[in-house]
């Protein structure tokens, strides 16, 4: 069977390059929410977990640059941790952080919004 | 299934200072930060979640503004909608663009998307007129639920709980019908990365309103713009008589 229509019907047994194509797949049609960070290396999850902070930066109320500055800071100062077992916890921390950032925008434009036409 | 159709309007954000013109004609609007409209937002969001629920088939955003407003619509194809219409009206044209104009182009859409579910949010934050909702719903003829605080949707018909002076009320209507937003609907989901590289993909299709057949041409002049009124600084008083003289010659005690 070709690699194409195995990636396509999702028949891949064999373990090695095709697997984690199969993966590759899984993660972008078929889990649109989770970004598929089970099926992704650490070091990709770091950097999408890196890319989705910076994104998110460019809406902080005291400035992108400062946000950037301190975002990167803050995976410098971890860059030598080798455990797996490190390294997920930070991980998990920066999914924490991204949930929160996005909740305090929340908050902070329903408030807003509140004090403008609401009282 | 229904089909639904939300309005988003690009808007100064809501976090920026608003500046008057020199010419006092209007506000600046270049190189300022702008977003989609909160109440709009909240609009999508309660689309998108309708549609999770699977009770609609289809969402259809639609804004009307110049080309820039294709970025707001890629912000709500990022929330979970199907796809966009980018209602071209760019210029001056755009300056004195009513509810009353928008009104007809939403309705114009429904019609020949053969749309059940009109959902937009109550008002811009920008020229606040609150009318969209309603005119567009006189225009289709179609029942009204504005400020909606909660929105069931049943298979013929809606039950909505409106925000009302001091208080919630409680109303039934069929569909199709037009819902506004108001503020406590829900709380809007963030655009996230990944979904708005996704939201690429979507379609956007560009039209004009002569394209519908909508007469857009200036129902009113703007005269001028001017800021609110500033706060006069206070003053420190030395005493408390000084004080209470002070208050009598303004006349806020007897």
């Amino acid at each position: 069977m070709k690699l194409s229509s195995c990636l396509k019907t999702g028949l891949c047994n064999s373990p090695g390059t095709s697997l984690y194509f199969h993966n590759i797949y899984q993660v972008q049609y078929n889990q649109p929410i989770n970004f598929g960070l089970l099926t992704m290396s650490q070091r990709q999850q770091v950097v999408t977990l890196y890319k989705t902070l910076l994104h998110l930066g460019k809406d902080w109320p005291a400035g992108y640059e400062l946000f950037r500055t301190k975002l990167h800071k803050a995976f410098i100062k971890n860059k030598d941790v080798t455990d797996p077992e490190k390294i997920q916890k930070l991980i998990t921390h920066g999914e924490y952080i991204v949930k929160e950032i996005e909740a305090l925008y929340m908050l902070k434009k329903y408030r807003t919004l509140k004090r403008r036409y609401y009282q | 299934m229904a089909r639904v159709l939300v309005g988003v309007k690009r808007v100064i954000d809501y976090a920026v200072k608003i500046r008057v013109k020199p010419d006092k004609k209007g506000v600046i609007t270049d190189g300022v930060k702008h977003s989609m409209n909160p109440f709009d937002e909240i609009a999508v969001e309660e689309a998108v979640r309708m549609k999770e629920k699977k009770l609609v088939s289809e969402i259809i955003a639609v804004s009307c503004g110049p080309t820039q407003s294709q970025e707001v619509l890629r912000t709500a194809l990022a929330m979970g909608v199907d796809k966009g219409i980018h209602v071209e009206v760019s210029g001056p044209d755009y300056e004195t663009l009513q509810p009353i104009h928008v009104s007809k182009i939403l309705a114009k859409i429904a019609q020949q998307e053969h749309i059940d579910l009109i959902i937009v949010g109550k008002q811009a934050i920008d020229d606040d007129s609150n009318q969209t909702a309603q005119m567009t719903a006189a225009v289709l003829d179609w029942p009204q639920a504005t400020f909606a605080s909660k929105v069931e949707k049943g298979d013929k018909e809606l039950t909505v709980t409106r925000e009302i002076d001091g208080g919630l009320e409680t109303i039934k209507c069929k569909i199709p019908a037009v819902i506004s937003a108001d503020l406590r609907l829900n709380e809007p989901r963030y655009a996230t990365l990944p979904n708005i590289m996704k939201a690429k993909k979507k379609p956007i299709t560009k039209i004009t309103p002569q394209d519908l057949g909508v007469d857009i041409s200036p129902r009113i002049k703007i005269i001028s713009v001017d800021d609110p009124p500033v706060r006069q600084a206070g003053v420190i008083l030395p005493d408390v008589d000084t004080l209470v003289t002070k208050l009598k010659e303004g006349g806020h005690i007897p």
